[in-house]
């Protein structure tokens, strides 16, 4: 191509005019997911006031496992474990091939290529997403329990099922199966809600052990994704399993939250070179960048700033096929890095697991 | 606003610029399949404020200014830097115009730094001004400028290697054409 470059704007038009593959995006399932996060922002608000933080995509969810409100102690809480790293709530069944990606206490997402099946508990006390405007579209009962259809669609794909698990208490199903017949995702939407199980905490394998949290200290939150979830329409280098989890913990006496991501995605031949790091889209300056040897592993130290804001991350290279990545998300963590002795110290004291689910762990704490 | 009269002007606004965000969103990012993902993610933080769009100047421009947060939050995440910009989709294109063309300027923006590539979409395909690309990306009407240079210069680079004058500026319209709409935007009410 010859560039002249004197109508730009119309290179881009053609370019963005050309045929594009059938798309994805699901305008219903997106309604749905925002009427989640806004709900819950909503329940965040009125608890002790923690600081709500997530994920960019789907699960940017707040939980605050010891902070139900008080309303909720008069009935069963699946939030109210103290492990953050265990799920209180599990499919007892799903269609075969699907598995479980990503989650936090009380929400889990499952599917395969075709499937996806979205299964939340709400805190006790919370209006089923049905209210305000009634219940009306009958399901068939659930383990004897209340249910209802909730209708996220002409042209999604999605269907929610709404039950009463327990007195007060409901939980919220969205799953979308594959292009069979509505009788038929009907059916396994029963089958995977009366499998569902509530109240039993279930640890999740991670590939992390974490030190302990300090004294003085509590787990504020934790949301994980396996790598299904993050790129779910991508190829990654390497192979295995990649993970991500944001964990938030709290000061006692001043209630602050540092929150820091940890992060493996299997190791490509080479190491991002300077010129390849980025943060938050932007080239990180050659300046901010010290590249380190730790533990006889290739790695960088990034301390830059991102949008006015410091940030702070080590990036360790093939550590058993698995490229790991320590980021402090906010300026708490920061501090908390520096009480501990500096980001590579915190770094030698987790133990990583690499890219392969079978070395994963749910011993994640302490 | 109720709740159902919520969702259904929610539906009926974002529905109506699907279109157009989708192909922002395949600009920005260079991957019809990512691009979906990013609508997903811009639907459901639009939504999430939604019962107080009324009191959004700008709405357009306020759902772009999501897409585009999206776009580089999602950067920030190093899964992004090991993945392969993919144009998997070739049969799809096979009846473009100038399909070379095309492919060309594809691999060319993929090459450039998210930051550059954001700003020449904002001013070449959104047509938006200096000023209104610097309130969009929250900084200086200079760094604008400066971006667009240099990302300019990249496309030269990359499109015409046979180009030997690879320190001036090209000669795209870097003030764009005043007033003009984008053909993709015509019929939508903002």
């Amino acid at each position: 191509m010859t560039y002249r470059s004197a109508d730009l704007t119309a290179e881009f038009e053609a370019l963005a005019n050309t045929t594009p593959p059938p798309g994805t995006f699901d305008l219903d399932a997106a309604r749905a997911r925002g009427a989640i996060v806004r709900r819950r922002r909503r329940m965040a608000k009125a608890s002790s006031g923690l600081v709500a933080t997530g994920l960019a995509a789907v699960l940017a969810v707040s939980l605050v496992p010891n902070s139900a409100p008080s309303a909720a102690s008069a009935t069963t809480n699946p939030s109210a474990g103290t492990d953050p790293f265990a799920s209180t709530i599990s499919f007892g069944w799903l269609p075969d091939g699907a598995r479980v990606s990503g989650g936090s206490a009380d929400e889990l997402t499952a599917g395969d290529s075709t499937s996806q099946f979205n299964l939340t508990a709400l805190a006790a006390g919370s209006e089923p997403r049905c209210q305000p405007n009634g219940c009306t579209t009958k399901a068939p009962d659930v383990n004897g329990h209340t249910a209802y259809w909730i209708t996220l669609t002409a042209h999604s794909g999605f269907t929610g099922l709404d039950w009463e698990y327990a007195p007060n208490a409901w939980a919220e199903l969205d799953a979308k199966v594959g292009d069979n017949a509505s009788s038929t995702v009907a059916s396994i939407m029963h089958k995977v809600a009366e499998n569902a199980q509530f109240g039993t905490a279930k640890p999740i394998p991670l590939p992390f052990h974490l030190p302990a949290i300090p004294a003085g200290m509590k787990a504020a939150f934790a949301l994980w994704r396996t790598e299904r979830e993050i790129a779910p329409d991508v190829r990654l280098a390497g192979n295995g399993v990649g993970a991500d989890l944001e964990f938030g913990i709290q000061d006692r006496s001043t209630n602050a939250v540092s929150t820091m991501e940890y992060l493996i995605q299997p190791s490509g031949s080479t190491f991002p070179t300077s010129e390849e790091l980025e943060v938050n889209g932007k080239q990180v300056p050659a300046g901010d960048i010290q590249h380190v040897t730790v533990e006889g592993r290739q790695a960088v130290v990034i301390n830059t700033t991102a949008d006015k804001a410091p940030v702070q991350e080590l990036i360790v290279h093939d550590i058993d096929g698995a490229d790991f990545t320590l980021t402090a998300v906010n300026p708490q963590a920061m501090a908390f890095l520096d009480s501990a002795g500096g980001i590579i110290d915190y770094y030698k004291s987790i133990e990583v697991l690499g890219a392969d689910p079978n070395a994963w762990t749910t011993d994640v704490i302490g | 606003m109720t709740h159902a009269s919520d969702d259904a002007s929610f539906t009926d606004y974002f529905s109506a610029r699907q279109a157009w965000l989708r192909k922002v969103a395949f600009m920005l990012c260079q991957d019809w399949h990512r691009a979906d993902d990013l609508l997903q993610t811009t639907a459901i933080q639009l939504y999430v404020v939604w019962h107080r769009a009324d009191k959004i100047d700008h709405l357009d421009s306020y759902v772009r200014r999501i897409l585009v947060n999206a776009y580089l939050a999602e950067q920030r995440s190093p899964w992004w830097k090991r993945v392969i910009p993919q144009w998997d989709d070739k049969d799809d294109v096979a009846e473009s115009a100038d399909l070379a063309a095309a492919l060309d300027l594809h691999t060319a923006l993929t090459a450039l730094p998210p930051r550059q590539r954001i700003t020449l979409v904002l001013r070449y395909y959104e047509q938006l001004s200096v000023q209104e690309t610097a309130d969009m990306l929250q900084c200086s009407t200079g760094t604008v400028k400066s971006q667009t240079a240099r990302a300019l210069t990249s496309l030269r680079r990359t499109l015409d290697p046979t180009d030997d004058d690879r320190t001036q500026p090209t000669t795209v319209r870097l003030n764009g054409p005043a007033g003009l709409r984008a053909p993709h935007m015509e019929g939508i009410k903002r």
